[in-house]
Parts: C-alpha cells; structure tokens; sequence
C-alpha cells in the first residue's frame, strides 16, 4: 500500500498527463452550470457555442497529451495508463464529440445544455475506459459511459424513445452484471485487478483452465455489449431507432471505439504475447465473422435508416474486429486506420439522416426523388455510404484494403486456415453490404418522388457534409499522413 | 510497256468498274438517267484497256508487284498484284462480260425504282472480281472473295420487296459463308505452316497431311462459291435476282471466282487432294445436268447447267489440267452469259408484251412458252449459236473446250476401274447438257406458241441485241483456235502446253454429238408433254435436307441458348439473391417470432412479476436479453467442449 | 507540355464536370461543355499522336508522383504511385475512348431529364475510362476502375428504360462481385512483390512493371512459387489467375458471366449503351492483356486453354443467344458477347498474332458496336419500339439509315474490307499457330471459332430480312410515329464510325503500327517468364 505522500505525488504526475480528462470535466460543470444559469433565451442562443468552445478545447488538450506522449504512462498508481493508443482513440473520440454537437446544431432544442452534459460525461467515461489497466476502473468507466447513454437515448422525448432507453438500462444491466461476474472470478483466479501487471500474466499463464475462459468470456460480453456486437448487440436496433440523429451517431462510434480500445487491451494482457495456450483469435474470429454477417444480412431488410444504420454498425463492428483478432501491431494500426475513417464516414451518413430526418423524410421510401430537389446533399450523403461500403475513391476503400491486407498477412505468416475464412467472409459481406448502402441513393436517384420535399437552404449542413466528404477523399488520396500519426502508435500493455 | 505504267493500268482497270460505282451512288436522282450510260461507258473502257493489256502481255513472264500491307510481328504481309497469262485472260473476261451486262442492263433495267443503286453494286462487283483475279497472295484474295460474295447478296436480293428475292440473297450469303469457314481454316494452316500467304509457293516442308488439309479446306471454299455439290442450291435460287445479274454471276464472276482459286492454288493440291475435286466435281455435273433436265423454270435450267458445267470445270483441274479448265471458263463464259441474256432478253419482252395487253402469267416456265423463233427472231438465232455450243456441237467453242475435257479425264483416268467410272460420268453428263439444252430450245423457241400466243411480242431493242450477237460471235471456234477441231490454240498453248491429245476422242464426239442433238430434236418432237420428277426439280431435297440439317438445329440451339440465358444462368443469379434476401427473412423471422414467441411466454411469465414488462408495449427486452445470455452460454459451451 | 499530356487527359474531364454542376441548373450549357472537353481531349490525343514514338516497345509519355508511401513497422513501406504513360495497349484504346466520348456526347445531345447531372456523370466516366486505360500503377487502375461503377450506375438506373432499376443493380453487383476478385488478387501481389530499385527495407510496390518481373517476387510470400503455396490442391498462383479472370471475364463479359449485358443494354440509354460497350467492355480485355497474363503467365500457360474454351463458348453461343433475341438491342449486344469472345481466344494463344488480333478486336468492336447501338438509338428515338418482328421493309422508307445499318451489320459480321475482319483474321491466325509455336491451345478452338462467322451472317441477314426487306410494315403500338430518314446530327455521328471502320478494314498498319511492339513483347514476357517460373515449381 501507497502511503499518502506517495498517493499525492502519484497524483501531482497523472494530472500532467490527465487534461483532457479535466477539461472534460470542466466542461460538464460548465454546461451544467449554465443550465443553471442562462435563462431559456441565452441558452437557446449561445449553447451550442458553448458546448462547441469546450469541446473543442478538450479535442486540443488531448492534441496535447497526443505530442507528449511517447511511451506507456502509468498514472494514479497503475490505475491508468496512458499510451499512445488510448490518446488516439481519445483525440477519436474528441473529434467525435464535436461533431455530435455540429449535428446537433439548432436542434433538440429541449435540456440542450442537459444534452451535452451527457455527452461530455459519456466522453469522459470513453476516454476512462481506453485508458484503464485495471479491471475496477473498466467497469467504472463503462458504467460512466453506460449511464449518459441511457438517459441521452430518451432526447426525443416521447413515447418510443422512452421505451429504448429503457430497453437499453436494462439490457446494459444486465450486461454490466455478467461483467462484474466475470471480473470477480477472475480476481478469484489472480488476485489482481490490474490485467497489466506481471502478477496478473503470471496466474494466468498457470491457470488456463475453462475456469478461467469462462470468467474472460463473461468479461468480453460485457465489452462485446459496449461494442454492439454479437452476441450482446440486439439492443442497437430499437435503441438508434429512438434516440436522436446525432446521439445515434455517437453510440454508434465512441462507445463503440472504446470497447474496442480496451477489448484490445485486455486480449493483449490475456493473450500473453502469444504464449496463451487458449487460442483467443479464435474466439475473435469467431465473433467477427457473425458480427459481420449478422449485422450484414439483417440490415438488407430494414425499411428505416436508422434502424439500418444500426446494423450497419454493428456490421462495422465486425470489421473492427477483423483488424483486432490477429493482435499485431500491423493489424492494430490498420484497425485504428478504419476507425477513423468509419467515425468520419458514420457521422457523415448520421448528418444528413438527421438532416433529413427534420424535414420528416423518416423511412426509405420518403427518400424517392429527394436525389433531385436535394441534390448537393444527396450525393454528400452518397459519398458517406460508398466510403461504408469502401469503395473507391474514398478513404473507407482504402481502410478496407488494409484491415485485409494484414489479415492477409497474418494467414501468410500463419497459414491459419481460419484467418483465410474470415478473409472470404469479409470480403463476401462487402457485396451484401453495397445492397442496403445503395438503399437510400436508390431511391433518391432512381425512383421519383411523389411528394417534392423542398429544397430549403441547407448550406450550413452541406457545408459540413462537404468537409466531411473532403477529408474521406483527402484520406484515400493522400493516407500517408495519417499512417505516420499510426505508425507512432505502440501497443504494448 | 514499263513496269510501272502496267502497274498503273492494271490498277485503273481495277479501279474504273469502282468508279462507275461511285458514280451511280452519287448522281442525284434527278439525272439518273446517265447512270446506266456512264457505267457502260467506264466498263467499256476497262474492257478495251484490259484487251489491249491483255494482247500486249500475253506469254510475258510473270509479273508480280508486292507492298507491305500489314506487319504482325516480324512476318510481314504484302499486298499486290500478280500478273500472268491466267490473269489476263480473265481480266479480260470479267470485263468484257460485265461490259456486255451493262449494255444488256441499260434496256432491261430501265424504269427500275433502284436503278443507280443496281449500276453501283454492279460495278463494285466487277471491281470485287477484278480484285481477286490481280490479288497476289491468298489473304488479300480472300477479302475479294468475300467481296465478291457480298455484291452477290446485293445484286440477288435487289428487289427487296420480293421475299423470295430477299430470302435468296440470304441463302447464297450465308451458304457461301459456310464455305468460307474452308477458305478461313485453308488460309491458318498455309500461315501458321508456311509464316506466308504466297499463292506461287507453299512451302510446308513435309507435312503433307496439313497441305492436303489446306487443299481440301479450300476445294470447300471453292464448293461453295462454285456451286459443287452439296453447296449448289443457292445457285439456283439466286435466278430470284434480275436476269443480267444471273448472267454477270454465272458467266464471269461470283461461281467462276471458285474455278479460279482453284487455278491459281493449283500447286498446293497433292495428288490425294486433286483426286476428291475430281470425284466433287464429276458427281455435281452428272447431277447438275439430271437436274437441269427436269426444270421447268427458263432460269432454273440455266441455273443447273451452270452448276453442271461447274462440275466439268472442277473436275478438269482436280484431273491435273487446269490450263484446260480455263480454256472451258473462257467459252462458257460467252456462251453461258450469252444464254442467260437471251433469257432475259425472252422475259424482258415478254413482261412489256404483258404489260400491255394485261395478261399475265410466269414468263419464265417454259410450258408457257414456246414458238418465239418466229417473234424474236434475232435473240433465237444469238441464242441458238451459244446453246451449240453449250451442248458441245463442232465448229462452236464449246466442242473444243469438252473435247480437252473428256481426253484429259481419261489421261488422267488411266487404267484404274474407279477413276474410269468418274470419267464416264463426264461423258453422260455430256449427252445430258445435249438433252436439256435441245430440251429448253425446243420449248421455248420452237413447240406452238401457248400462252404466249396471246401476247404481242416484239423483238428486244438494239441495245440489249448488241451484247447478244457479240456474245454468240464469241461463242463460235475461232475463240478457242483457228482448227475448229483442235483445242490447243492460243489459249492453250500458253497456259498449260503440250496437252495431250487423243484423237478417237475427238472423232467419236464429232460424230456422236450432232446424233444425239438430233435424236434429242426429234424425242421432244414426239414426246410433246414435257415431264418431271419432283426428286430432281426441287434439286435433290436440298432445301429441305438443309433446313433440316443445319437451320432448325441451329435455330434450336439458339432458343436453348436464350433459355439457358434467361432461366439457367439468370436463374442461378436471381437464386443467389433470393437466398440473401431469404436469409435476411430468416433473421427478421427469428427475430419477430421465435424471440416475440418467447417473449410472449416469458411476458406471461413476467406479468406475475411486476410491472416492468407491462411498462413495454412489445416487451421485447427480455427476450433480448434472454438470447443475448443464451447466446452467450451456448458459445461458452461450444468453445469449452470443442 | 508533353510531360502532362495524359493527366491533361485524365483531369480534363472532371473540371469539366465541376463546371457543368457549379452551373445553375437549367442552364443549356452543360451539353456545350461536355462537349467541348471531349473535343478538347481530341486536341490533346493529337499532342500524344505526335508525341508517341511507334518504334520504342515498351511505355512511353510516363508520368508518374509519389502518392502514397506508407513506412508499416515490419512490412517495409507500401508504395503507390500516381503513374500514367501509354505503350501499344493504351494508346489504341485511349484513341477510341476520345473518339467515342466525342460521338456519344453527340448522340446525348437530345437528352432531356436532368441535362445537368447527366452530362456531369458522362463527364466523370469520361476521366474514369481514360484513368482505366493509362494508370500504370495497380492501385490507381483499380481507383478508376472502380469509379467507372457509380456513374454507369447512375446514368443507366436514371436515363434508362423501363426495367432500368433491375438492369443498373444487376450491372452494379455484377461489376462489384469482379471487383472484389480483382481486390483479392491485389492484396495478395502487394504483400508478394517489392520494388525492384529499393534499398534496404522492403518496399511493397503496386506498380505493374514491377509486378511482372518475377524477380520482384518476395521469397516465401503466399505467390512465391519456389513456395508451391497450395489451397484445395491448387496452386495459390493459379488461383490469383482465376481470380483475375473471372473478374476480367465479367466485364468482358464472357459466358457464362454475361448475363448482366443484355439487361444493362437493353435498359440503358443510347449513348451510354455506345460507351458500355465501346469501351467499358475493353477493360475486360485490357484488364487481361495488362494484368492477368504478365503477372501470372505461369498459370497462364496452364490455363490459357481454359481461356480459349471460354472464349470460343462466348463467340458461339453469344451467337446463338443473339439469334433467338426479338429486341434489336438484345441482339446486338449478344453480338458483342460473341465478338469480345474474339479477344479472350486471341489473349489466350499468347502469339503476336493472337495478342495484336485481340487488341485489334477491341478497338473495331469499339467503333462498330457504337455504330450498332446508335443505330438501334435513332430507330427508337422515332418509334419507342425495338421489336424486330414489328418492322418489315424499312429500307424503302429510310434508305439512307437502311445504308448505315447494311454496313453496321456487315462490318459486324467481319466482311473484309471493315476493321472486324482484320481482327478477327488476326485472332484465328494467332489461335492456329499457338499449338505449333508454344503448344498453349490447340488448333480446334480456332477453327471451331470459325462456325462464330457463319453464325453472325446468319442473324445479321435474317434481321436484315425480318427488318428492311419485304413490303413496307410497321406495327406500331403507338400512333403518330413519323419514320424519317437520318437527320445531319445523326449523320455526323454514324459517318466518322463508319469511315474509320473501313480505314482500319483496309489499312490496318494505322493501328498495327502501335500495336506490333506492343504484342511482342506481351508475348515474348508472357511466354519466357512463364518458362522461367514453371522451372522454379518443378525443377
């Protein structure tokens, strides 16, 4: 045990290091606050401003940390740590964050300064998560990051989205309550909580008992809940369905992120460099494969786009995963490449369905002829969903070829025939994939409309939809930039 | 003359019948009467530039002038002309014919709707013709070939509106085309065994069995555009067509094009090869003429003799003599052109009788006919003298020509008993031409006038006379030589010298014929009723054997084939898509009944509970939940026991 | 300015686009623009002509830029280049694209639903097709020929007739199914080859050159072949092959792959069925010519058999198929199956001849099937009909369109004098001589391919019979349908068709000049490294 001066100390160096989660922090005070504070007609005005203001000084606190950091940081006594991998994912999530209030812009006018609290508490417990060496602290951080989403899921206020979000708490719980389960048993096993420490490598390495894999497995499905994927993904639906546009684009990308960033993490820790006599790639592969299809295969019905969507990111999940399940440095990099490009392509895809979603064109079939009144946005919104299916010329192509590519690898260097299956499968679903993506051009280009939605001044969108399509190009033209920023990144515990 | 300037005037003649073609593609309508005068006057002008050519070159060595045409690789193909006494003699042939058709044409031709576009393709004929006879090397030959096949699609079907002229026109193309596959397939084996297209040397270093290959594949090519047996029936057929056009294709160009591949490729052919001309040639001229002998249809009969004197022709040279061969081509070509105006000459006065008087019935079956000697006294007589020397009798060319026929396939025939059967195949079908020929005179120019007897017929207009009279001036035996018995003159002589001869040869048809031309006269005199058999008419079921055999098959398959399209290769597709669809149903199926079945069972279950499952309208929570965890268990237990 | 010549080419085309959507709507420009930048690429394919030195082998005009260059940890670094240049191959089918973009903005001229995205989308195919046929660099081949999807895509799924929705999305999953095939492949020969002047780290290169030399193959990577990698029993190499294949043949499209072509043609709207098949169908053929034979011609040379059997298939049965159509259109674009059946034959007997005859082949069906297809264009622009059995004696009433379709048809059927004679020759003479010089096919595939003559006359003339021949008939479903002759537009498209096709019919070193070098070396690589690389698997 630490003694306080130690703790301090501890302390007094982690908050160097601990910015961006402060200002975070900050920033949940402050809207709070102004909640508080500013009467209706303030707050209608300048929250957005606000919330925009902070959030972008939480994106630049983690720039920060991202050129401080070169190596593994322990922080807080080895409850953190920080490493290069957790600021990206970070700086991911920051990026994220702006643009969920970039989306929300004049929008869900009601408890706005509420809203972003929320959405800067889930942030904070997403930086946590990615963050954490120590099982208390994932479950604390998923938690933090469980509970804003619950309640932001009930934004619109009625009937509906009060049902998902209840759907959602429960489901999380009951998902939390696995996890729990599992981290007590493996305490059991170990008796560490610090899946980093030599002490937790060690007791394992003895213990590879079904004991051990069942209490792992009970772990991965509270993570696999995080990440929407199979078998712990069928809350997504219902849940994007009722919640707002822009707080779907962000389930569908931070929470999501993070329980990939640690998943990560602790499969590194339980994977023991290779010498694991329990193989996990398996089980990864595993999930990645149905994660994939599933999502794939039950996207292909769905008449509502958001809804759609939801199992588009479950899909997508998959493919996170097809990057993660070899665990090399290579494979982690190309993961991190597709992320941002899916974070980018999503929130793009979420822009203009919120856009739309305004001016009441809700399920497929009110998308028909829109492709003409609205043609700028229709073909933003085009861009986005070809970049999901990657195709070229934009950067989701590009994510595609390497996340495979070091699949690819990794079954040259290997010959693990399984690498080979998920490779097909992969590629298989990128066809069943372009059915549902090309669902909404479709019917904007190619069936005519018979109510004309107006074409009403939508600059401020499009604009934002533009830059968005830019930078996709601009990653598929010009990668290498980003790559370098990847190639810094370690991934040892 | 200079290299060069022959070069150039060669290259004009070539060139002249095109441009008469051009011409009467680009007069406007409303001066189209200088079409048909322009055109003859342009194909007069090749005719005499290429007799001048002809006499002036005639036993020059051989001339050849080559530019490359293409390189593939680092074999170069050339383009050029070949020049020696088998091209000249028919250079001037296919002028002089196609010449005598313009003339003939500017009468017959008159009034016709497509007139300028009938002169054009006419003239692009000749040039097509003209173009083969000059090629040099076998590709380029083949382009003209196919050329030549083209502008008799055009010329058959050139009353488009006429169905039957139009399905003629098909018939010929394509029958010819399959012909061709053997001129295609003879053109790899010579490139791909010889690295050239040379038509003067094949050098295939030893491996007879490809160039006897390349032979045959070409003696196919040569079926089918010489009309030989079983290709023949689109020949007859094509008499859809007008009338001058029958005589250009039978006489100077389209199936004489075939006899001249076989000429020039002569040394190609290896004895195994010349033995199968021989034997396709002497059976598509015994049956030619049986099947000329039961026509009733003035063309038809023509059309078969044409097919039968074909035979003769091929089988000359499949017997070794081709010099012979080409001394036959010359005098049919003027006395089968000759015919075939006179033909037209009868139904083109016949149709402006009827015209007139409004009576109409077929003017081309000869039971209709008869008794014109006295109307049309001129084209009788021009008429007459070529069915003389059709039929082979003395002092006309066509008795020369037979007689170096029948003496060469019995040299060649020796003393082997199969070879002596085809040999006398050549004689009987020798008594047939007699017969049919007598056969076709009798009824139309001399039996009782029947139906024609109720028009008023007048004698054709000079225009057309003209290519008449000199046509049957060349069908006399000073065209062959001055001996009026002997076959060897100038032609001869200079092409394939020292031909044997035999003299009891000679003297038997010298006697036999005249005999047999007027047992012949007197038979149809006495017999009256002309008789058929529907075997032969129809020449040989060929038709029909061809729909059966090749076009209802192939038009089988191609439904297949559509069907395999539409329901195979679609229907594997669309099942692909169905299964996704299918699967995607089964998801959505599972996830609406199973899940909402178990829902329901556990929503009962959790009504005992509490209130949370009746806060949900579908309460599909639980049972999300359920099969989340159920999931999970099942996957923990698969992967502890697997 | 010649060292931008083909990215003036490239690029030329996308600005115009942009310019063509910044304009407002409604606007009549956008045609103009169109246009003009086609004529404009006219202009600068001249430049090239001059520039284009015939007597080098090998590629020429290059361009080439850093684009990517990805340091990645253990792999060494990954590298693409932004590289373009022409040899033999691209230079014949960047002419025709330029020429063919110039007729069919022609041909759109009359197009009335939304002119501006229409002539946008044409534009952006426009830079996608010629970015096809010059990128010299794998990954940038397989950007633009991806980007040739979307907007063939759109304008047949858009502009298209009635069943337009089930032709466009057929054509989509098709293409893409071929693409993802394609990918494969290419992931694999990124992690397998490196670049042949690097130092040191391992740099993985896309650049095709690279990829051909089999010096470039890195040992024990999944296409080493001293690695005799094996999956179900075949050899890895020979699987990349089949996979190029495939993905090549759907676009050819080859039987028994075809069956989006039809659809595709029938739906799509005049201009866009002359581009498909006039040039989206040469990638097929490029795409085997450039890629799958020099990369893998050691499973090439056991293949190429295979190749030829499906070529010969295509020629016959796409025949067949075409006879039994009742649409117009529908024949004629199995005619175009038969005809690029040509291409895969003459591809797969890997002689001058063979390869010359295929590429060859590409550019006369370019011009003839363009012809082909805005003749069907004009008839149904007058009547909206394209039933063959509901015409009869067409000629009397359009004798001038009567004379174009007559040398459509008879260009189509390989008469000699027409360009597809010339190709077709060639292809039959490379087809018969391989057996005797490398012993790759035998000699029955060329002579069965004979029959595929036989068979084009067949449907040719019975249309011709059905169509224009008899006495003057149209059953017309709708009323007031005035048949008249061509108009000077449409003049001004078929003549320059019709004109080149006989230029190249009777002088055939025109293009033969470009192509000879071209084809020697593609045989002489494909046949001595595939030597080399079959001793390295059995010693």
């Amino acid at each position: 045990m630490l003694g306080t001066n130690e703790k301090l100390e501890w302390i007094q160096l982690s908050l160097k290091y601990f910015l961006p989660e402060l200002v975070l922090v900050g920033a949940f005070l402050i809207l709070l606050l102004s909640s508080l504070v500013l009467n209706k007609g303030h707050q209608k005005k300048s929250i957005d401003w606000i919330a925009l203001l902070l959030l972008m000084a939480t994106l630049m606190a983690s720039v920060i940390s991202w050129n401080q950091t070169t190596a593994n940081i322990p922080l807080f006594s080895g409850m953190l740590t920080q490493s290069t991998f957790a600021v990206y994912l970070k700086l991911l999530f920051d990026v994220a964050g702006v643009l969920t209030v970039l989306l929300s812009w004049k929008a869900y006018e009601y408890r706005k300064a509420e809203y972003y609290a929320l959405v800067t508490c889930a942030l904070l417990g997403a930086h946590v998560l990615v963050m954490s060496s120590n099982l208390i602290m994932v479950f604390l951080a998923i938690e933090l990051i469980s509970l804003p989403s619950y309640l932001l899921t009930a934004f619109v206020f009625s009937k509906k989205s009060m049902e998902g979000a209840l759907k959602y708490f429960l489901f999380g719980s009951v998902a939390s309550a696995i996890m729990l389960y599992g981290m007590s048993l493996l305490y059991g096993i170990t008796h560490t909580f610090d899946f980093t420490s030599e002490v937790f490598a060690k007791a394992i390495y003895y213990q590879q008992t079904p004991f051990f894999f069942i209490s792992v497995c009970l772990i991965l499905a509270g993570l696999l809940f995080k990440i929407a994927s199979t078998p712990m993904h069928p809350w997504a639906p219902d849940v994007y369905e009722a919640a707002p546009s822009p707080i779907v684009a962000f389930f569908s990308v931070v929470p999501k992120l993070a329980g990939i960033g640690i998943l990560v993490l602790f499969c590194l820790a339980i994977d023991l460099k290779g010498n694991s006599s329990i193989r996990w790639y398996i089980v990864l592969s595993l999930i990645a494969i149905l994660t994939l299809s599933i999502g794939n295969f039950a996207a292909l019905l769905q008449k509502n786009p958001k809804r759609m969507m939801a199992y588009s990111s479950i899909a997508q999940a998959g493919i996170l995963l097809i990057g993660a399940i070899t665990l090399t440095n290579q494979g982690l990099q190309f993961m991190l490449f597709y992320a941002t490009v899916f974070l980018l392509a999503n929130y793009l895809v979420f822009l203009y369905i919120g856009h739309f979603e305004r001016k009441s064109i809700v399920d497929m079939e009110s998308y028909a002829g829109i492709g003409k009144s609205n043609a700028a946005s229709s073909i933003l919104l085009l861009v986005g969903l070809i970049s999901l299916t990657g195709l070229p010329p934009t950067a989701g192509f590009l994510a595609k070829v390497f996340v495979f590519s070091s699949l690819w690898n990794s079954y040259e260097i290997s010959g693990q025939g399984l690498y080979l299956v998920v490779f097909v499968v992969g590629l298989l679903n990128t066809v069943v994939s372009l059915f549902f993506y090309l669902k909404i051009p479709y019917q904007s280009f190619l069936k005519n409309g018979s109510n004309t939605v107006p074409s009403e001044n939508s600059w401020g969108v499009n604009l934002l939809g533009f830059l968005l399509v830019i930078t996709l190009l601009g990653l598929f033209f010009l990668p290498s930039g980003l790559m370098g920023w990847l190639n810094r990144i370690t991934f040892a515990l | 003359m200079s290299s060069q300037a022959l070069f150039s005037s060669l290259v004009l003649i070539a060139l002249l019948p095109l441009l008469s073609a051009l011409v009467a593609t680009v007069i406007p309508a409303s001066h189209r009467w200088i079409t048909p005068l322009a055109s003859s006057l342009l194909l007069a002008l090749a005719s005499i530039l290429s007799l001048l050519l002809s006499i002036s070159q005639w036993n020059e060595p051989t001339l050849v002038w080559e530019k490359t045409w293409f390189t593939l690789g680092e074999s170069t193909v050339t383009a050029g002309i070949l020049l020696n006494n088998t091209t000249l003699v028919l250079l001037s042939v296919v002028t002089f014919i196609s010449f005598m058709v313009h003339l003939f044409s500017i009468g017959y031709m008159a009034g016709d709707k497509g007139e300028q576009r009938y002169y054009s393709i006419l003239g692009f004929f000749t040039f097509a013709m003209l173009g083969l006879v000059l090629a040099d090397n076998l590709l380029l030959l083949f382009v003209f070939w196919e050329l030549v096949g083209f502008s008799s699609y055009m010329l058959i079907g050139h009353w488009r509106e006429k169905d039957a002229a139009t399905a003629a026109a098909k018939k010929a193309f394509i029958i010819n085309r399959i012909a061709d596959l053997g001129f295609i397939i003879a053109l790899l084996i010579i490139w791909g065994h010889t690295g050239s297209f040379s038509l003067t040397s094949f050098n295939f270093e030893e491996q007879e069995a490809w160039r006897t290959g390349a032979a045959l594949c070409l003696l196919l090519a040569v079926m089918g555009k010489s009309a030989q047996l079983p290709f023949f029936n689109w020949l007859s057929s094509a008499m859809e067509g007008p009338t001058p056009v029958s005589a250009l294709i039978h006489a100077a160009t389209m199936v004489v094009a075939g006899v001249f591949l076989l000429i020039r490729v002569f040394p190609l052919f290896t004895p195994l090869a010349l033995d199968v001309v021989v034997i396709i040639g002497s059976s598509t001229a015994v049956l030619g003429a049986l099947a000329a002998l039961h026509q009733f249809d003035f063309k038809k009969i023509l059309a078969y003799s044409t097919i039968s004197q074909l035979g003769l022709l091929v089988a000359a040279v499949g017997t070794g003599a081709y010099g012979v061969a080409l001394l036959h081509l010359l005098t049919h070509a003027f006395f089968k052109a000759g015919l075939f105006l006179g033909a037209g000459a009868v139904i083109h006065s016949l149709h402006q009788a009827q015209h007139s008087s409004h009576v109409h019935f077929d003017v081309q079956d000869i039971r209709n006919l008869g008794g014109l000697r006295k109307e049309m006294p001129i084209t009788f007589f021009c008429f007459s003298i070529c069915a003389a020397a059709l039929a082979g009798l003395p002092l006309f060319s066509g008795f020369q020509s037979k007689d170096a026929i029948l003496v060469s396939v019995f040299s060649w025939s020796g003393d082997q008993v199969w070879r002596q059967a085809f040999a006398w195949t050549i004689v009987i079908t020798s008594v047939l031409t007699i017969f049919y020929t007598v056969r076709m005179l009798w009824f139309v120019f001399f039996e009782e006038a029947k139906k024609t007897a109720l028009l008023t017929i007048q004698e054709v207009p000079t225009i057309m006379r003209i290519p008449l009279v000199l046509l049957s001036l060349g069908s006399l035996w000073w065209m062959v030589a001055f001996h009026p018995l002997d076959f060897s003159g100038w032609l001869l002589d200079s092409i394939q010298p020292n031909q044997e001869h035999n003299l009891f040869i000679t003297w038997l048809s010298l006697i036999s014929i005249p005999t047999l031309t007027v047992l012949a006269f007197l038979w149809f005199k006495y017999r009256k009723k002309p008789t058929t058999l529907g075997f032969l008419q129809e020449g040989y079921y060929l038709d029909y054997l061809n729909s059966l055999l090749v076009t209802k098959p192939i038009l089988a398959m191609s439904t297949v084939s559509e069907r395999i399209d539409k329901k195979g290769l679609d229907g594997i597709i669309h099942g692909f898509a169905y299964l996704t669809v299918g699967l995607a149903h089964l998801l959505a199926w599972v996830d609406k009944n199973i899940v909402d079945g178990l829902v329901d069972a556990s929503g009962r279950l959790a009504k005992g509970f509490g209130s949370i499952a009746r806060s949900f309208s579908g309460g599909q929570i639980q049972s999300y939940i359920f099969w989340s965890v159920f999931a999970l268990v099942i996957s923990l237990f698969w992967f502890l026991f697997y | 300015m010649h060292e931008y010549l083909l990215s003036l080419l490239i690029f030329l085309p996308l600005i115009g686009a942009l310019i063509v959507l910044v304009l407002p709507a409604g606007t009549f420009y956008g045609r103009s623009i169109a246009l003009l930048i086609a004529l404009l690429q006219g202009l600068v394919f001249i430049f090239i002509l001059a520039a284009y030195d015939t007597s080098l082998t090998g590629l020429q005009l290059a361009e080439r830029a850093r684009w990517i260059s990805l340091a990645m940890g253990t792999w060494g670094e990954v590298r693409a280049d932004y590289f373009v240049a022409l040899d033999g191959l691209s230079l014949p089918l960047v002419g025709l694209s330029v020429f063919i973009f110039i007729i069919a903005t022609i041909s759109s001229w009359k197009v009335e639903k939304s002119r501006k995205g229409y002539f946008a989308l044409l534009l952006v195919l426009n830079a996608a097709v010629m970015g096809t046929f010059c990128a010299q660099d794998f990954l940038l081949f397989y950007l633009f020929f991806e980007f040739m999807l979307l907007p063939m895509f759109f304008l047949i799924g858009i502009w298209g007739g009635a069943r337009r929705e089930y032709a466009s999305i057929k054509f989509f999953l098709y293409t893409l199914l071929g693409s993802i095939l394609i990918l494969i492949v290419m992931i694999a020969l990124l992690l397998s080859t490196k670049s042949s002047n690097d130092t040191g780290t391992v740099v993985h290169s896309f650049s095709i050159t690279d990829m051909t030399n089999s010096a470039n193959i890195l040992s024990q990577s999944v296409l080493d072949p001293q690695r005799g990698l094996e999956l179900f029993g075949i050899s890895v190499r020979v699987w990349a092959f089949i996979f190029l294949f495939i993905g090549f043949g759907i676009k050819l499209p080859m039987v028994p792959l075809h069956t989006w072509l039809p659809d595709a043609h029938v739906e799509a709207p005049t201009a866009i069925s002359v581009l498909l098949a006039a040039l989206l169908l040469k990638i097929g053929g490029y795409g085997l010519l450039r890629i799958t034979y020099p990369l893998f011609p050691d499973a090439a040379m056991q293949l190429s058999w295979l190749v030829a059997l499906f070529g010969v298939i295509s020629i016959i049965y796409g025949a067949l198929a075409a006879m039994a159509s009742k649409d117009l259109k529908r024949l004629i674009a199995y005619s175009s199956v038969s005809h690029m059946g040509f291409v895969l034959l003459g591809v797969a007997s890997v002689t001058t001849e063979g390869a010359a005859g295929a590429v060859y082949q590409m550019v006369s069906h370019g011009v003839i099937s363009a012809m082909l297809f805005l003749l069907v264009g004009v008839l149904y622009d007058r009547t909206h009909d394209r039933m063959i059995e509901n015409y009869s004696g067409l000629s009397s009433k359009m004798p001038v369109y009567f004379s174009y379709t007559l040398l459509a048809f008879f260009a189509s059927l390989g008469l000699p004098g027409f360009s597809g004679f010339m190709a077709e020759v060639m292809v039959f003479l490379g087809a018969f001589k391989s057996n005797g010089v490398n012993g790759l096919i035998h000699e029955s595939f060329a002579i069965v391919a004979t029959l595929g003559l036989v068979l084009g006359a067949a449907y040719y003339l019975w249309t011709l019979q059905r169509m224009f021949f008899g006495k003057y008939h149209f059953k017309s479903s709708t009323e007031n349908t005035s048949l008249v002759d061509l108009d000077q537009r449409e003049i001004l498209m078929l003549l320059p068709l019709a004109l080149i096709t006989i230029a190249f019919g009777i002088f055939p070193q025109l293009l033969l000049n470009f192509i000879n070098p071209f084809a020697d070396s593609f045989t002489e690589t494909v046949l001595q490294t595939g030597k080399a690389i079959q001793a390295i698997i059995r010693p």
